[in-house]
């Protein structure tokens, strides 16, 4: 093994290292020297430790990226459907209710299938519209019947005005003629208004004449 | 060339006659250039310290002060230049994108010339000293570099680095011992 602190080695270190080439000056030195002295310029850089057309590169692509992103979740949606309204865009869609309606078999949904609550309201819609009119049997005319007579019967009651206007006076059991508004005792539900129509009541007009000896 | 000192021409100089700026660039150019190059094992990067500092010598000319070396001034603005760069370089290696592809291509162009088997070698040679002058503590290349390639003397080595001579010997003979286990294949043929 050499010996790392020998004479010889030491000495040929030095030797290799003074030979070294000595690297000099360009020839251009003093004028590009003078040059920015009197000129001003900063001497040209060669390197570039930030390249920025890496950064550029780098920020067109995502750019790209994100827009194409963009453009792809727009072309499912309706806003490429311009002039179209939206429930004409879906009726020409197959569904289960058209396909219903023309006799072929009911498509599945699959229930995986999450569709907004809209649309669902949208189809129900559809469904009442296209709904076959034998399915209406007479239990449900006769239903509908029922409902308007009870319609009818919940008319609105005359309003007490009303029936001031066809009787400003009335009287008491006892006949006694009062004014309206004291007509009932307190706490009793006035059913007069809506049970039977107001009487015209008329004063009795027979005197009893005093008895003379 | 005139047989002024450097210290009378700078005096000359901040007198205002620029003339004089031009013989001390002349004389001390290559000197330094080799110096930093050695230094910073980048030749562009060379190229432009060494332009800074001569710059800075010409827009701080006041600065000087006389009874002090001027090649002892100038070897120090340029160190202190080349080791900001070298602190830079180290910090920007591990921000810089895509690695060292900033370097130009390499061409391999075949040399037919008489003698150039040597020629080669000594270029290769030189390489690996110069790799094993790169991997060296900044600290130690600095003195091993101005001691053993540029020959100025311990003092003027412990002026520049702002150290005593007894630091100075010390680096400088830690950094040989670096220099000759790593190059001893070199040393031993």
């Amino acid at each position: 093994m050499t010996n790392p602190g020998s004479k010889s080695e030491f000495d040929r270190l030095k030797a290799e290292l003074q030979r070294l080439k000595r690297a000099q000056a360009p020839w251009y030195f003093e004028s590009s020297l003078h040059q920015r002295l009197h000129g001003g310029r900063r001497p040209r850089v060669r390197h570039a430790p930030f390249r920025f057309g890496s950064a550029i590169t780098i920020s067109f692509f995502s750019l790209a990226v994100i827009a194409l992103a963009v453009y792809v979740v727009f072309l499912n949606s309706t806003l490429f459907h311009p002039g179209v309204p939206r429930q004409d865009a879906r009726s020409a869609l197959p569904d289960s209710a058209s396909a219903r309606q023309s006799g072929g078999a009911p498509v599945q949904e699959s229930s995986t299938t999450h569709a907004p609550p809209a649309v669902r309201m949208d189809r129900s819609e559809e469904a009442v519209k296209v709904l076959p009119k034998q399915t209406r049997t007479p239990d449900a005319e006769s239903a509908r019947a029922a409902s308007d007579t009870v319609v009818k019967a919940e008319q609105p009651a005359p309003s007490p005005e009303e029936n001031r206007k066809v009787s400003p006076v009335d009287t008491t059991a006892e006949g006694t003629i009062t004014e309206r508004g004291d007509q009932t005792p307190k706490g009793r539900p006035d059913s007069s208004a809506t049970s039977k129509p107001p009487r015209r009541v008329v004063p009795d007009t027979t005197v009893t004449r005093p008895h003379t000896p | 060339m005139t047989s002024l000192t450097d210290e009378e021409l700078m005096s000359l100089f901040k007198q205002g006659e620029d003339s004089w700026y031009s013989v001390l660039v002349r004389r001390h150019k290559d000197a330094l250039t080799n110096f930093v190059y050695r230094f910073l094992g980048d030749w562009d990067e060379s190229e432009d310290i060494v332009q800074e500092a001569f710059f800075r010598v010409y827009r701080k000319k006041q600065s000087f002060r006389p009874g002090e070396r001027f090649s002892t001034w100038l070897y120090k603005i340029a160190s202190n230049l080349a080791k900001t760069r070298l602190r830079r370089k180290t910090l920007w290696r591990f921000v810089r994108l895509g690695g060292n592809s900033d370097e130009g291509p390499e061409f391999d162009l075949p040399d037919n010339a008489p003698g150039s088997d040597q020629a080669a070698d000594e270029a290769i040679r030189e390489e690996r000293i110069q790799e094993a002058l790169n991997r060296l503590p900044v600290k130690f290349r600095e003195g091993v570099v101005l001691r053993d390639i540029q020959g100025l003397s311990y003092e003027e080595i412990a002026r520049i680095t702002g150290t005593t001579m007894g630091t100075v010997k010390s680096r400088i003979n830690r950094g040989r011992m670096i220099l000759r286990v790593s190059l001893h294949d070199i040393l031993t043929s």
